[in-house]
């Protein structure tokens, strides 16, 4: 087939469509950011070099997603993990396919835009504290260490810092679909 | 949120936990929605956060103090940068400036607009089809002495000589030239075009300069060029050598190169989409090549800081442009098991042949062996607007000693593409497949 053909670049770009839909799929199995986008990554490049193999465009999502799900449980299964946590993995899978469509695939990467936004005004200490909390998952009595705070102020900020974002959030998407997404503020 | 969904996102369950959770999340639809929702909100903050981060960390924009950012994230080449209309120096430049000066050291540009000085006397090319000068005051004249505020505006290409010196000027077509001081020698500044100067050796304590925003050559002696191409500054000597400095956005002068024949040197805050073949050379960004570019642009072969594969169809003037299928391609030193991050910023212009499908990527491949590659990752490949610079991230680990990152466009269309400020880090958490 030729490899110039439309349909690659049409199936390739759909792929990467839901690219932050299966970034979540893929942590959900791993707990392990970096980890769930080389996960991501490797299922893209499939896509890149078989892209024939997808006989129908609306059938991108789950075909990538079965990709990443097999080569998670593969990541986790080298790693030796019990058979309990990947039983619990298996099912989170399961709960991911089940609640997070093609359509909050796609979904998730508009809020995850819409939200880099809204973090555009944060100061880089915020910044700093988030992705030490979120990215890193470094614990409060770390992050107030580094951030000369008291690990009750730090939780006070995220707070904050969580409640800021989803309000800006909602004014740019709006309130229901966050609450979609995200549940409703607890 | 349900204790054991609120535990496992802390990553804080046991065995019998991990079992009652997976019990709970077969039988219990609430459970199950508030997992996902809770893994969604997961991921914006920690990708999102960790995105923007890494925007800031790559284009040098952060603040130490914290100081918030502008609204919308800008790429480099859009940071603050004097106009071409500004005349304001900063105090830096000044003070920096008279020292070098009291040290009895070369200062390479005046910007300000110099004070009346000593006339250049020129003779105009036999042909007659010398440029016009329009004079500070505005007035126009066909030939006469030049001084400092006069400007040299060439509405076809013309050239003109220095009448005491054998240098010769050759404008090309639209070029704009601004004598900015004689007493010296002789200061111009390019405001738009090319120059082309068969340049004589300056007599003692004399000096030929030729400047533009972005940069300033200085006459040893030698036949050069200065063009001003799309906001890039290219400096390319035929014979003999140059000096070169390159400015950064606050007109701060880089290191001195000596640009030596055959050679060019490109300035600019944004990268050219292609080099000019003929000669070898390097780039500079924001008045230096080291900065702003990192890994990037290091020397590889021939074609000196950058590699330029030209499998595709390549066309127009001396310029490669990034059309049909070329790549820019660079190899990095890497570690094997270790994760990197490549940022780079993407554009499309400048489309003659509107493209059905394809645009640009980056990838990262394994470079163990050169004619046996192994992807590793690939980036985005939707980068096919012409709304402006994309960022794009490519996060991949390294196999071997050596990566490959290609930036290329593969497509039906042809167009012009550009990438700046690529940037390969690596990342500091442990790889851990």
């Amino acid at each position: 087939m030729d490899p110039d053909d439309p349909r690659r670049d049409a199936i390739v770009k759909a792929a990467f469509r839901y690219r932050e839909g299966l970034l979540c799929h893929a942590y959900a199995i791993l707990r392990d950011w970096n980890t769930a986008e080389d996960v991501v990554q490797d299922a893209f490049l499939v896509v890149v070099r078989k892209w024939q193999d997808c006989h129908d465009i609306t059938g991108v999502f789950p075909w990538v997603r079965q990709m990443v799900t097999f080569r998670a449980m593969d990541v986790l299964r080298s790693r030796g993990r019990t058979r309990g946590n990947l039983a619990l993995a298996e099912t989170i899978g399961r709960v991911m396919e089940s609640g997070l469509d093609a359509d909050e695939a796609d979904a998730q990467g508009r809020l995850k835009d819409a939200l880099a936004t809204c973090m555009q005004d944060l100061d880089r200490r915020s910044l700093d504290l988030l992705v030490g909390f979120y990215w890193q998952r470094r614990s409060c009595d770390e992050l107030a260490a580094s951030q000369s705070r008291t690990v009750n102020a730090v939780r006070l900020v995220l707070s904050r810092l969580r409640t800021r974002l989803r309000d800006c959030l909602g004014q740019r998407v709006g309130d229901e679909v966050v609450a979609t997404a995200l549940g409703r503020e607890p | 949120m349900n204790p054991l969904v609120e535990r496992w996102l802390e990553h804080d369950l046991d065995e019998a936990d991990s079992e009652a959770l997976r019990l709970l999340l077969e039988t219990d639809p609430s459970v199950r929605a508030e997992l996902v929702a809770a893994v969604r909100e997961r991921h914006l903050f920690a990708a999102t956060a960790h995105q923007v981060q890494a925007a800031r960390d790559t284009v040098g924009m952060e603040e130490a103090d914290g100081t918030a950012l502008p609204a919308e994230p800008r790429h480099p080449s859009r940071r603050k940068r004097p106009s071409h209309g500004r005349r304001a120096i900063p105090w830096p430049w000044l003070a920096g400036a008279a020292v070098a000066a009291a040290a009895g050291l070369v200062i390479m540009l005046r910007w300000s607009p110099a004070p009346p000085s000593d006339a250049l006397p020129i003779a105009a090319d036999a042909t007659g089809q010398g440029p016009t000068i329009v004079r500070a005051d505005g007035g126009r004249d066909a030939v006469g002495p030049l001084r400092a505020g006069d400007e040299l505006v060439a509405e076809r290409a013309g050239r003109l000589a220095l009448r005491d010196e054998a240098t010769v000027l050759e404008l090309a077509a639209g070029s704009r030239l601004r004598l900015d001081d004689a007493a010296q020698g002789w200061s111009f500044s390019l405001r738009q075009g090319t120059v082309d100067v068969q340049a004589a050796p300056q007599r003692a304590g004399r000096q030929g300069r030729i400047a533009t925003d972005l940069g300033v050559a200085t006459v040893v002696g030698t036949r050069f060029q200065v063009a001003l191409v799309d906001g890039i500054t290219r400096l390319s000597v035929g014979e003999g050598s140059v000096r070169f400095h390159g400015f950064d956005q606050d007109r701060q002068a880089g290191p001195e190169r000596l640009v030596e024949a055959g050679r060019f040197t490109v300035a600019g805050p944004v990268l050219p989409e292609g080099i000019w073949t003929q000669h070898t050379g390097e780039r500079l960004l924001n008045g230096d090549a080291a900065q702003g570019l990192r890994h990037w642009y290091v020397a590889k072969t021939d074609l000196g800081s950058i590699a330029v594969v030209p499998t595709g169809g390549v066309e127009g003037g001396p310029w490669w442009r990034m059309e049909g299928a070329p790549r820019l391609e660079q190899r990095i030193p890497t570690v094997a098991g270790v994760r990197y991050r490549c940022t780079a910023h993407l554009r499309i212009d400048r489309i003659t042949v509107p493209r059905t499908w394809g645009g640009v990527r980056i990838l990262a491949v394994d470079d163990r062996q050169a004619d046996r590659w192994r992807e590793l990752a690939v980036g985005d490949p939707l980068i096919m607007t012409t709304d402006g610079w994309r960022t794009v991230e490519l996060p991949f680990t390294a196999v071997g000693a050596a990566s490959r990152i290609i930036v290329e466009v593969f497509s039906d269309g042809r167009y012009a593409a550009g990438a700046d400020a690529v940037s390969v880090v690596p990342v500091d958490a442990e790889p851990d497949r």
